[in-house]
């Protein structure tokens, strides 16, 4: 093999083209996400800028001359916060569970199936995809709500008084579940597609039942897959507006929900900016996680 | 240890039949070789034998118990894949003790079943490493340790160094021959490469269309093929179409006596004379005559192309006679075969030219 040396001019255009070409989306995410960030923690500590209106406009407003984290206390510190914040947990970490669960069952059916079933079923899980969240909000209201379409009809078999979900959290959790299937599924199901037939064939050879091979072969191929779904649905339903807004309960409310009355309705731009600093951190440690174990995962299968 | 019997095992996918009446009884740690090209179904039938495909009929028996019925993992075989089949996310170590952790051995047992297998295979100081930092003879190794350390009664290999280069499939076909005979374990082993097949097995079983053509020892497939696929199919062959006449088959200038035994049905005035290279020699008063339009030097011999008339020949040579081209050579045949309706019908050997 001849190795040639890199020219230092042709390598200085090189190095100035890859620049040129990765700095609009650096540009963007400098101006949309980086300087939003900087500015959303420097208000939250009580840095105030004189010329923002908006921000000046809170009732209960921080102003220090040194960073403070005093909004964060007195946030921190309110039990309606603490109800809010409690309940975003609760029914995240309740939709990631079912997204997975589901959405992992419903990628094994169509992966090991054969027939019409799994055929149909292939199709029936992208439906919720072309449905936009308020339409299928509004949809599961109606189905769901107390005396909806579900309890007419059950009321028609003799079962009454079964309690509705919606406008709880669990109404919540059931809105982001089936927002959230359609994504699982593809992911799940290409990643299941990439299980070599015959690492499977193999397992079963040596003698292991279709639990093991599912547990001890299958599974361990489709860690980033998981991790992938898991991040992004812990990330989408942390910081989800229409669904809970629609379909959850007036009080506690969700962190998204809670943001916007912070902001609108009570006058406090800052709490909720200081909520939204808090979403972002959680959703930053879970972005964490997510590389974190993406690499791990790919450094063994490498 | 154990024999195994294939009875009538027929596999069809819709109108296509992928294997068609096969009947094999392999004995007690014998090495079969399924030999053919892609698509003859040799595959299909090494796959029913591991329980991964059901055949639609016949029967698999093992040791004269039917096993046909059982699933792959209830069944005493094991099986070394293609591609390998590592299990990725597992050490080399993890990989071989799979099978045992399922049969809850303990954990000594494993280990030292583990360790011997590793011996065995050559991959002692290599359990802890993944799949992806072995090479391809390692990791060939490590799925015959894995199918190896579960005593199966019958080892099946599905073409299992097709994936490995020139000089590392002639040394792990030599090891895998070795490692069998040491076992002394009942192996079908599945290849498309005919060399590899008369080098390992101790009998050859020839596909073609999903039909089982021939059964034999290497050197009968070699010296005798039975059918007309397995005589273009295995080594180097003349195949001279010519019409009978008179006792001879007219091969267009070269004329080929029947022999006396030949069993020719009369169904028809064609036949096929079927002669490999080093069965022409160069003979100053031999009955064939042509000219020499090619010399391929082949390293070990060469092999002359010879226009005799309306027939191209090859005719093999040692590595130090210079023919060159356009030499005038007379040649004889020192032992041919007829075949007609593509069945072999009599072999001819000439006694004068030996």
């Amino acid at each position: 093999m001849q190795v040639v040396a890199p020219v230092p001019s042709r390598s200085w255009r090189h190095a100035l083209t890859g620049l040129l070409l990765v700095s609009p989306p650096f540009l963007l995410m400098l101006f949309l996400i980086v300087a939003p960030t900087v500015q959303a923690i420097l208000y939250s500590t009580g840095q105030v800028p004189t010329d923002n209106i908006v921000f000046q406009s809170d009732i209960d407003l921080v102003s220090s001359a040194t960073p403070t984290l005093v909004v964060y206390q007195r946030l921190l510190s309110s039990p309606y916060v603490q109800a809010d914040l409690a309940m975003t947990f609760q029914v995240t970490i309740a939709s990631v569970v079912l997204v997975l669960v589901v959405g992992y069952i419903l990628a094994l059916y169509v992966r090991f199936s054969t027939g019409l079933l799994p055929s149909i079923v292939r199709v029936l899980y992208l439906i919720p995809m072309f449905i936009p969240v308020v339409i299928a909000s509004y949809g599961l209201i109606e189905f769901f709500v107390a005396n909806g379409f579900l309890q007419t009809i059950l009321a028609q078999f003799g079962i009454q008084n079964m309690p509705s979900p919606i406008y709880t959290p669990w109404g919540i959790v059931l809105g982001q579940v089936w927002t959230g299937i359609p994504f699982a599924v593809l992911l799940l199901g290409s990643g299941l597609d990439g299980v070599p037939q015959e690492l499977i064939e193999a397992a079963q050879d040596v003698g292991a039942s279709f639990g093991r091979i599912l547990w001890r072969i299958v599974t361990p191929q489709v860690v980033t897959p998981l991790l992938i779904v898991g991040t992004f649905t812990f990330i989408g339903v942390l910081g989800s507006y229409t669904v809970p807004y629609l379909i959850g309960p007036n009080a506690p409310q969700m962190l998204g929900v809670a943001m916007t009355a912070y902001n609108g309705s009570y006058q406090r731009p800052q709490p909720a900016v200081a909520m939204a600093v808090l979403t972002f951190l959680i959703a930053t440690v879970a972005g964490a996680i997510y590389v974190w174990g993406t690499s791990r995962t790919e450094r063994t299968a490498a | 240890m154990a024999g195994l019997t294939l009875v009538d095992l027929t596999k069809r996918y819709g109108g296509a039949t992928a294997v068609s009446n096969v009947s094999i009884t392999l004995n007690d740690g014998e090495l079969l070789s399924l030999l053919g090209p892609s698509g003859c179904g040799k595959t299909t039938t090494l796959r029913m034998i591991g329980g991964f495909i059901t055949p639609d009929e016949g029967d698999i028996l093992i040791d004269g118990q039917s096993i046909v019925r059982l699933p792959p993992e209830r069944r005493p075989t094991a099986m070394v894949f293609q591609r390998y089949a590592l299990w990725p996310h597992m050490t080399v170590y993890d990989n071989i003790a799979f099978g045992l952790q399922l049969r809850n051995k303990s954990r000594e047992e494993i280990r030292k079943t583990v360790d011997d297998a590793l011996v065995l295979t050559g991959l002692p100081g290599k359990e802890k490493r993944y799949p992806h930092q072995l090479s391809g003879g390692e990791a060939q190794r490590v799925a015959l340790a894995r199918a190896l350390v579960l005593e199966p009664r019958i080892l099946l290999l599905d073409e299992p160094l097709s994936n490995l280069d020139a000089q590392l499939r002639l040394r792990m076909r030599d090891e895998i021959r070795n490692i069998q005979q040491r076992v002394n374990i009942t192996t079908v082993f599945v290849t498309h490469d005919q060399e590899e097949a008369l080098a390992i097995a101790d009998r050859i079983g020839v596909m073609n269309g999903g039909h089982l053509e021939q059964l034999a020892s290497p050197d009968e497939i070699y010296t005798q093929p039975a059918t007309l696929f397995v005589a273009s199919f295995i080594g180097n062959m003349n195949l001279l179409p010519g019409s009978i006449t008179d006792g001879a088959v007219q091969c267009g200038l070269l004329g080929f006596a029947i022999p006396q035994d030949a069993r020719l049905s009369g169904s028809t005035r064609e036949a096929i004379i079927a002669v490999r290279p080093e069965e022409l020699v160069l003979d100053g008063h031999g009955p064939y005559h042509g000219q020499v339009t090619q010399s391929i030097n082949l390293g070990d011999h060469k092999l002359l192309v010879v226009d005799a008339g309306e027939q191209l020949v090859r005719v093999a040579v040692a590595r130090e006679d210079a023919v060159p081209r356009g030499t005038a050579v007379n040649f004889s045949a020192r032992r041919y075969h007829v075949y007609e309706d593509g069945v072999l019908r009599g072999t001819a050997v000439s006694n004068d030219t030996a």
